[in-house]
């Protein structure tokens, strides 16, 4: 048969590949034919999902940023230890040799009225400034450390966290040593735009998500 | 042929695109039914925007506050000034963003039995976070400024005022309210939680306080969230400055 294909109970046009006839809806479909493996032909990909990789890619930096931030902090915090406790030690053994002819109770009146500690509260509270300094690096790598292993699950809400922190303890430092701001700041700048992109990307997932 | 209404959808459930002027699907024979316009949900309101400016003015704030004694100003009135420099900034916050603050403020949100618990848990929530504070001072050798230190010759009727009243008040209003609320309009609750705690802890500028305040932020937190309102973490924040006082004034 050759001519145009008619539906056999209304008798309007129909097209080989129709199932079921679009005027009146009566079942037209010919006997089952065995179903054709045609391989899709690959298509341009979707702006959608570009933008997807895109989000996902900004996110995976900034999951290997925080592990990096981590690293870097606790090194820092280890060499800053090192250069501090030494500087501190040097500053007792010059302070001991200057005083080595005082009697140690005449030395303690005048560290007291000078500073209102005696010679070994004072040396006790340098040491433990060092040491205190020396925690809050450990602590800050451990934060770090903790954002990253959260990242694995969740980048966005990981960065943001880790952002508020290092922004705040940028911040501290440069009102106590204005000096702490400028080295290294690319990498501070770095850090902070890779932090700040990725949370900007998983927003704007989160927002779609919620469209 | 009639032309087909513009409410009638161009393709089927199935995916098949209709043909001009059909009744039926021609793959899958449903009837092409006229669908009613829907008009598409209001995109939700920005908020992680919000909470990060809030927390980065509030930082701004404090930073200049110690520049300034570093400088040599004097550390009670630059603490007032900033103190109520966070009230300003807070309120300047609050009236743009009103819908994140002032629902929470119209309802009481616990019954006076909950108040009289979180009265009873404030001696034991200050216990923890004091004796914490006062472990690591002894751990390194640090004199702590005594909490009163600064109020010295004030009386401790301002201490009160600038200490257990105007903050949990402000710093309520601000994370609770407007930075748990703002974050909570695009991320899940316990994301909310957890940076609005951090961010409230990070606010004290001390990363021994992370320890001490991200804990009682989630206490304060997940108040705000059981009772849907600001006024049981307020008490308990009040609560929990005025133990921090009365330690302090004890041990003096």
């Amino acid at each position: 048969m050759g001519g145009e294909m008619v539906c056999p109970k209304c008798a309007a046009a129909i097209t080989p590949d129709d199932k079921f006839c679009a005027a009146c809806g009566a079942d037209v479909a010919p006997a089952p034919v065995p179903p054709q493996d045609a391989p899709a032909a690959p298509g341009p990909i979707p702006y959608s999902v570009i933008e997807a990789r895109a989000r996902a890619s900004k996110l995976a930096t900034a999951r290997k940023l925080l592990v990096a931030m981590s690293i870097i902090t606790l090194i820092a915090g280890v060499g800053m230890y090192l250069v501090q406790r030494r500087a501190v030690e040097k500053q007792i053994d010059d302070l001991e040799a200057q005083m080595s002819d005082m009697d140690p109770e005449t030395r303690d009146a005048d560290m007291k009225s000078r500073t209102g500690m005696t010679w070994e509260q004072a040396k006790a509270r340098d040491r433990g400034e060092v040491r205190l300094h020396f925690a809050i690096n450990i602590g800050l790598a451990v934060f770090y450390f903790g954002m990253w292993l959260w990242a694995r699950k969740n980048v966005l809400a990981a960065a943001i966290t880790a952002l508020l922190l290092y922004v705040t303890v940028l911040a501290v430092n440069g009102a106590l040593e204005p000096k702490t701001l400028i080295a290294g700041w690319q990498l501070k700048v770095g850090f902070i735009a890779i932090l700040v992109l990725a949370i900007d990307a998983g927003y704007k997932a989160r927002r779609a998500e919620a469209t | 042929m009639t032309a087909v209404a513009t409410t009638e959808p161009a393709t089927c459930a199935c995916g098949t695109t209709y043909k001009p002027g059909a009744a039926f699907c021609a793959r899958c024979g449903t009837r092409r039914q006229p669908v009613e316009p829907v008009a598409p949900p209001p995109p939700r309101a920005a908020g992680l925007p919000i909470a990060i400016a809030y927390y980065m003015v509030l930082l701004a704030a404090q930073v200049v506050a110690m520049v300034n004694i570093k400088l040599g100003g004097d550390v009670f009135t630059t603490t007032w000034v900033v103190t109520l420099g966070f009230a300003v900034i807070t309120i300047g916050f609050a009236i743009p963003n009103h819908a994140l603050v002032l629902p929470l403020l119209g309802r009481a949100g616990f019954r006076p039995l909950g108040y009289l618990v979180l009265l009873a848990l404030a001696p034991v929530i200050v216990a923890l976070i004091h004796g914490y504070v006062h472990g690591l001072g002894i751990l390194f050798d640090l004199d702590q400024p005594g909490e009163l230190d600064m109020y010295a010759g004030y009386g401790i009727g301002l201490a009160i005022v600038l200490d257990a009243v105007i903050p949990p008040f402000v710093e309520e209003i601000g994370f609770r309210g407007l930075i748990f609320g703002a974050l909570r309009r695009n991320l899940r609750f316990s994301e909310a939680l957890v940076i609005s705690s951090f961010a409230f802890a990070f606010a004290h500028l001390s990363v021994p306080s992370i320890l001490t305040h991200a804990p009682l932020g989630f206490y304060l937190c997940w108040l705000r969230y059981r009772s849907n309102s600001l006024w049981p973490p307020m008490f308990a924040h009040a609560c929990h400055n005025l133990g921090v006082i009365a330690w302090a004034a004890y041990s003096t």
